[in-house]
């Protein structure tokens, strides 16, 4: 079957849907399970930290749920598109589209650095309690 | 040859920027998660091996390994697919029949089959994890 940009553009949206809608069960179950985690008082929490934890849950299911709406925004300007044939649709669409990409390995980057610091922190904190 | 409308979108917008300029742009975030992807996907492997040599005779931790095996597989062919779109999106050139725009477009919704596939079977193996936790 010859390619077109139509069809695939048609294409794209379906499957930027289809992993919208599989993040957003995902994000569902994240978020039911963190408020659950800190209503509980952190009975299942990583940190001891009250503060820090909720930083981080919060931090990192609020950075999932933007990294979700920017594909929303992706394929909804894709749609758009389609009805209008406007090309900065187009161009924005495929910018959001870039940001997804983008943020996925700054977010876990940030991630990995803040647990490396926090870890740091903690045992420069349980040395100088030693040392007392 | 008749010329693709789109390929003549680089005249830049009010953005400041243009369509095949935000395509190319993506190349070096791919990159990245080309290698997070494949590293991520052979660390699952090895935790799915480690599963099924850890016991094998209870049907759980089985079912579990091969979930996770496939798990792997799944995140290896997502870094292979990013691994095209990027090679595609590096050679692009507009006047090449061969490598044309829409082509490109066709490898981006194959990029976004292989994340859709990911993620679903995350949700999976999630969901076994919990029946198993559950009833196991």
């Amino acid at each position: 079957m010859e390619v077109t940009p139509e069809s695939a553009i048609a294409k794209i949206i379906f499957w930027q849907k289809t992993t919208f809608i599989f993040c957003s069960i995902f994000l569902v179950i994240f978020w039911t399970l963190i408020i659950n985690d800190i209503v509980l008082g952190f009975e299942y929490g990583y940190f001891e930290d009250y503060y820090t934890s909720t930083l981080w849950y919060i931090g990192f299911c609020s950075l999932g749920t933007f990294i979700n709406y920017l594909l929303y925004q992706s394929f909804t300007l894709l749609s758009t598109y389609q009805k209008h044939e406007n090309k900065i649709d187009l161009e924005v669409s495929f910018r959001k589209q870039r940001y997804v990409w983008m943020s996925i390995p700054l977010v876990l980057g940030i991630f990995i650095l803040g647990s490396i610091a926090m870890m740091f922190f903690f045992l420069f904190s349980f040395s100088n309690v030693s040392e007392l | 040859m008749e010329d693709n409308l789109l390929d003549n979108n680089n005249i830049e917008s009010v953005y400041k920027s243009s369509f095949l300029q935000e395509i190319l742009k993506v190349e070096v975030w791919l990159s990245v998660l080309v290698v997070l992807g494949f590293l991520v996907g052979l660390g699952v492997g090895i935790a799915g091996v480690g599963m099924f040599a850890a016991d094998t005779t209870e049907w759980k931790w089985s079912i579990t390994g091969a979930m996770v095996l496939i798990q792997s597989v799944l995140f290896i062919y997502w870094s292979y697919i990013a691994f095209d779109y990027t090679k595609a999106v590096k050679w692009y050139n507009p006047k090449n029949i061969t490598n044309r725009l829409e082509h490109l477009l066709e490898k981006n919704s194959q990029l976004w089959r292989a994340t859709a596939m990911v993620f679903s079977w995350l949700l999976c193996l999630f969901g076994t994890a919990a029946l198993v936790g559950i009833f196991g």
